[in-house]
């Protein structure tokens, strides 16, 4: 093997490492505009994004499974810390509706989701938050089913994991979703995940199949679709 | 409490004693930080109380945050370490990858897996029965989407190591995978 061919075999393995980070969207302007440089001459590594693509799928939908967990309690933290919990007024008189939750979450610009984006991202997802914590619940609200109380556990129906495209407006989720029938319960999850009921509980495996691959085909407002284990 | 306040300036008011504002730190965080640990040590008892050491050591430790990482970073540093420790603690042996192949292969043979599951699901139990260290790396960059930068401090490896990791994880699955009759023609 030859020198130049040793480099470029070098090349490509540090282009096929940053590939993950490529697809996140976390590397910085300059590193990614190499890549994607590199991308456009090498079209056997570009592609690899459709391999990169199902593994971060896979893996959101793998740690779906902890996004319903009911909200843990903090009498523990504040036993073991030795201060009382103080309640905050948001934890005292009644329980969170979700909507209200949502919209808290959606509006603190440090929520997970966004605290670990890069700043265009940051953004892309804020105006989306914005759209759909705001906007959507406030006109709407056909959107969105109360689910079970206020500790984001979902009510008893069949559900999905969604993550809306970053262009997704609140008038094409709308559109989309009244004419499907299905309904926001609860999100942003880790991931940027919504969980979306499409139907009752016990609703056969055709009926759910159909609606997953209707969400699936609203690429224009839909970017990601899991069911949930 | 001002619940728009951000987990930087949060983190200072429980530097200084401030427990309201561990309490809303916890109520941000404490799912993504459960899920992660969760992941990692494979018990959600165990991983509910390791979450709640975490934000026990935020308390005693908030006022050497130097705010150089993101909260989120932090945070999962710490329960990084918590999680690690636990499994150590527990005297067992990291999930190793021949564990993981015996458990996947026990599970169906190749041509009956893939007739009954697609590849998206095939690849997320590959992606469970990966080693430790590769399915954390796995999470931290695709489910959790941290920089090189940010995985190197969760972790506290050089970001070459996180590279090479995450390079290596995406390889073991390919191995699972066409252990189970699914060639991704990669590497």
């Amino acid at each position: 093997m030859n020198e130049a061919t040793k480099r470029e075999e070098t090349r490509r393995e540090e282009i096929e490492k940053m590939l993950p980070f490529y697809v996140t969207g976390r590397l910085d302007h300059a590193d990614a505009q190499e890549i994607g440089d590199y991308l456009k001459h090498h079209p056997d590594v570009a592609n690899q994004l459709d391999l990169v693509h199902a593994e971060r799928d896979s893996a959101v939908a793998a740690n779906a499974i902890y996004a319903n967990r009911a909200v843990h309690n903090f009498d523990r933290v504040a036993a073991m810390i030795g201060r009382p919990a103080a309640r905050p007024a948001r934890a005292t008189g009644r329980r969170l509706d979700w909507t209200d939750r949502i919209k808290q979450l959606f509006a603190m610009p440090s929520s997970p989701a966004l605290g670990l984006l890069g700043a265009a991202a940051a953004i892309v997802i804020l105006l989306q938050a914005a759209a759909i914590g705001t906007l959507v619940v406030a006109h709407y609200p056909g959107i969105f089913t109360g689910a079970s109380g206020g500790n984001g556990a979902v009510d008893a129906g069949t559900t999905v994991f969604v993550r809306f495209a970053d262009d997704a407006t609140t008038a094409t989720i709308a559109d989309a979703f009244s004419g499907l029938g299905v309904r926001i319960v609860d999100g942003p999850r880790g991931g940027r995940l919504f969980t979306v009921r499409i139907g009752p509980k016990n609703m056969g495996e055709g009926e759910r199949a159909r609606l997953i691959a209707a969400l699936k085909a609203r690429s224009d407002v839909v970017a990601f679709v899991t069911q949930m284990s | 409490m001002d619940q728009f306040i951000a987990d930087d300036q949060l983190i200072a008011r429980v530097a200084g004693a401030d427990s309201v504002a561990l309490e809303t730190l916890y109520m941000r965080h404490q799912k993504r930080i459960f899920g992660f640990i969760a992941r990692i040590v494979r018990d959600e008892a165990v991983a509910e109380e390791l979450t709640n050491e975490v934000f026990v050591d935020v308390w005693k430790h908030a006022g050497g945050y130097e705010g150089r990482s993101a909260a989120t970073t932090w945070l999962l540093s710490i329960a990084h370490n918590r999680a690690i420790s636990a499994l150590r603690k527990r005297r067992e042996e990291p999930w190793d990858d021949e564990k993981a192949v015996s458990l996947v292969d026990e599970a169906d043979n190749s041509e009956v897996a893939v007739q009954k599951a697609d590849k998206s699901r095939l690849l997320r139990r590959c992606i469970d029965a990966l080693s430790t260290d590769h399915r954390e790396i796995i999470d931290l960059v695709y489910y959790h989407e941290l920089s090189v930068s940010e995985a190197s401090a969760v972790l506290g490896i050089p970001e070459g190591t996180v590279k090479t990791r995450l390079f290596n994880a995406r390889k073991r699955l390919s191995e699972l995978l066409k252990n189970l009759g699914v060639d991704r023609g990669w590497p």
